[in-house]
This record gives structure tokens, sequence and C-alpha cells, in this order.
């Protein structure tokens, strides 16, 4: 029977570096995830991902008996995604999805040999603008829809994450939500 | 214009998080209001688009996570490693020092020994020269020899000296000189050895200090 992460942190409290092991093989790819929609870069979010696991591994002690690991994981992830953030601005750079090198090419990625190419080519336009416009929103209201549609975390969660009220962590759903629809319709692309 | 105050259960019904009574109040609601209604088609519409085109993310690249001792040097030990190497370097300098003035000491010690003749004050002839060396040889012979002959040479006589007792005479300085040489050479190898012993003794010092200061900075000791 699988341990669960709370089992996994104990040991690693107790010095087992193969618990950590587990734990990085099932949190990785979540948090890479989550990185990397948040900062939209392949190698700010891979070393978000490594600092996050470092920081397990040299902080174990501190986690509370009681708590989530998962929401003690995002929360260190997205310190470390507003941290980012934050140099970005003190050094003048854009975050500009569109040349994002590192992303899969999605139009290429043809999951039925029959599947129209126009189609998705569409998709794939699509999706730019999803991340153009993704970049548009306000940080905070781009965190709760990251860790809301993509992660699909509950608001009870996300808001002990972010540490807000649950109807904060609404409000900035609603109005994120909002915000996306008018710069994708300035994009010209519209909801289904 | 959309009512006031639904906005936190739109959001909880887009997302499936709505409690029953709310969920029962929110449709009551929208079958009422078509601003409302509207509104909450144009997020779902949003939302669909979201799970429909999402932003694509790349293949997750593997996490390496490296052990607690070789990724952070504890400041103490740091610290440790320091004063180690402060010391080390002090006993090296001692050591140079020490040499620095042993050597000093034999070449004086040296130079004590091989004091130079004092220079000729006058430039003489090659004749006068070797009238000099004779009269010094006659001197020394006369001295020698108490009941007035040496060998074949008559005391008192002026006569020049064979060549045999010059050769003898030679051989004997040569002798006491090859004996002197022999007992520096054996005086420079004694400081030598002397040396080297000392050199030694230091070093082991050191290394028995540097020993201690690498157990000291040991992650492995300090995790008990």
């Amino acid at each position: 029977m699988s341990w669960t992460d709370e089992q996994l942190i104990h040991a690693v409290q107790g010095g087992d570096l193969d618990s950590l092991g587990v734990l990085v093989t099932r949190w990785e790819q979540p948090l890479f995830r989550f990185a990397f929609r948040l900062l939209r870069t392949h190698e700010d979010a891979r070393d978000v991902c490594q600092e996050t696991f470092l920081r397990v591994l040299h902080n174990s002690e501190r986690f509370r008996d009681g708590a989530r690991v998962s929401t003690w994981l995002y929360q260190i992830a997205l310190n470390l995604c507003r941290d980012q953030v934050r140099k970005r601005r003190r050094w003048g750079l854009l975050v500009d999805t569109s040349r994002d090198t590192r992303t899969a090419p999605a139009g290429l990625a043809f999951a039925d040999s029959n599947a129209d190419p126009s189609q998705e080519l569409a998709i794939d336009e699509q999706r730019r603008a999803v991340g153009r416009a993704l970049s548009e929103i306000p940080p905070e209201q781009r965190e709760v829809l990251v860790l809301k549609e993509f992660e699909g975390l509950k608001f009870r969660e996300i808001s002990e994450i972010l540490g807000c009220p649950e109807s904060t962590v609404k409000s900035r759903m609603y109005y994120g939500l909002a915000g996306l629809k008018v710069a994708l319709a300035r994009q010209g692309v519209h909801g289904a | 214009m959309t009512c006031d105050g639904w906005k936190e259960l739109w959001v909880e019904n887009l997302y499936e998080e709505i409690p029953p009574a709310d969920e029962t109040r929110l449709a009551a609601h929208l079958l009422e209001c078509p601003a409302c209604r509207e509104e909450v088609d144009s997020l779902a519409g949003i939302r669909a688009l979201l799970r429909d085109a999402a932003p694509t993310v790349p293949a997750t690249p593997r996490v390496v996570v490296l052990g607690r001792s070789a990724h952070r040097i504890p400041g103490w030990a740091l610290a440790a490693g320091l004063a180690g190497f402060g010391l080390l370097a002090g006993l090296a300098l001692s050591w140079a020092w020490q040499a620095r003035s042993t050597a000093t000491q034999l070449a004086q010690s040296l130079a004590a020994r091989e004091q130079p003749k004092p220079a000729p004050t006058a430039v003489a002839s090659a004749d006068e020269i070797d009238r000099r060396v004779q009269e010094g040889i006659e001197r020394y012979l006369a001295a020698r020899a108490p009941t007035g002959t040496v060998g074949s040479v008559p005391v008192g006589d002026s006569a020049a000296l064979t060549r045999d007792d010059l050769n003898a005479l030679f051989e004997r300085h040569d002798r006491k000189l090859h004996r002197e040489r022999a007992s520096d050479l054996r005086y420079v190898l004694d400081e030598i050895e002397g040396m080297e012993a000392r050199t030694s003794a230091r070093l082991g010092e050191t290394q028995q200090a540097i020993r201690y200061v690498a157990l000291a900075s040991d992650p492995r000791l300090s995790e008990q």
C-alpha cells in the first residue's frame, strides 16, 4: 500500500531521502506545470520546481502536523514564482509567451492522423491567445485561475495556499475570468 | 446590468462547489434575471475555452535533489575551515622563518671557518715571492729539527730543500686540509640532518592540526 504524502514527509523529517524521492516523483509534474503556467518559461519553471523540493528537504521540520502536503508544496512554489516575477520586474524583463520556444508545439501534436490540419492550427492559435490573455490579467487573479482551472484545487485549498479568505479567492476568480474575456476579445477570440 | 451579491455564487456554481441550498436559490434568480443569466453563460463560455485551449506545458524536466551534506556548508564549519587554514598558514610561515634562520646560522658558521687571509698589501715580483717561500720553509725546518738535521737537510743550511722534503711537506698539508674539509662536510651534513628532523616534526604537527580541523567540519559528526 502506498504511503500518503504526510507519511512521506514524516519519513523525510527522520532523514529518509528515499521518501523524498517518492514525493518528487509524485509532485514534480504538477508543480512544474503550475510554475510554467505562471511564469511561462521552461527554465524558470524548472528552477522553481527544483528549489521547491530543496526547501522541502531542508525545512521538513517546519511542516505542521495536520496540514496538507499539497498545500505546503503549492505555497512554496507560489512564493518562488512570485519572487521570480519580482526579479523580472526589477530587471525590466517582459513575459512574452509568444516567444516561448520551450512550449510544446501544440499545433503539431495531432491526436488523430485524420484530424483536420486547419482545425489544429486554429486550436493552436487559440492556445497562444489564451496564454497571452493570461499574462495580461493581474498576478493575483492569474494565480487563482491557474490553481483552480488547471490544477483543479478546491476553493478552500486555494485560500489556504494564498492565505486569504475563500470569498476573496472566489472574487478574484470572477474578476480573473472577466478580465480574460476582455483580453481574449481584444485578440478576436470569443468564448465557446 | 447584473445584480450585486451573486458573483460568489456564480463562481461556485461554475465549478460545482455550490451548496445545494444556494444552488436552488441561484437557479430561481436566473429564471427571473436575463442579465445575470447572460453573465453566467459568458463565464461558462470562457471556462470552456480554457478547458479546450489551455496553453500547453512542455515535458517536465527530471528533478534531482542532492543530499543535505552536498548542498550547504554550515557557517560554523566554514569558520572552522578558515581557522584551520590560518593555523596551517601560521605554521608554514613559522617553519619557513625557522628554516631561514637556520640557513643563515649555517652560512655564518661556514663563513667563520673559512676566514679569508688578508690580501697582500704589495705586489711582489716572482723572484721575490720564491725567495720569501724558501725563507719560510727554512724557518719551518729549523723549528722542527732540534738535533740539527731533518732528513738529508742540515739545519741552518740555507741550501734549498730537496724535492722529496717539499713533497712530504705538501702531502702533510694536503692531509690536514683534507681532514679539515671532511670535518666541514660532516658539520654541514649534521646541520642538514637536524633541519630535516625539525621539518618532519613540524610537518607531522601540521598534518595533525589539519586532521582535527577536517574532523570538526565533517557534517556527519554534526548530525547527532
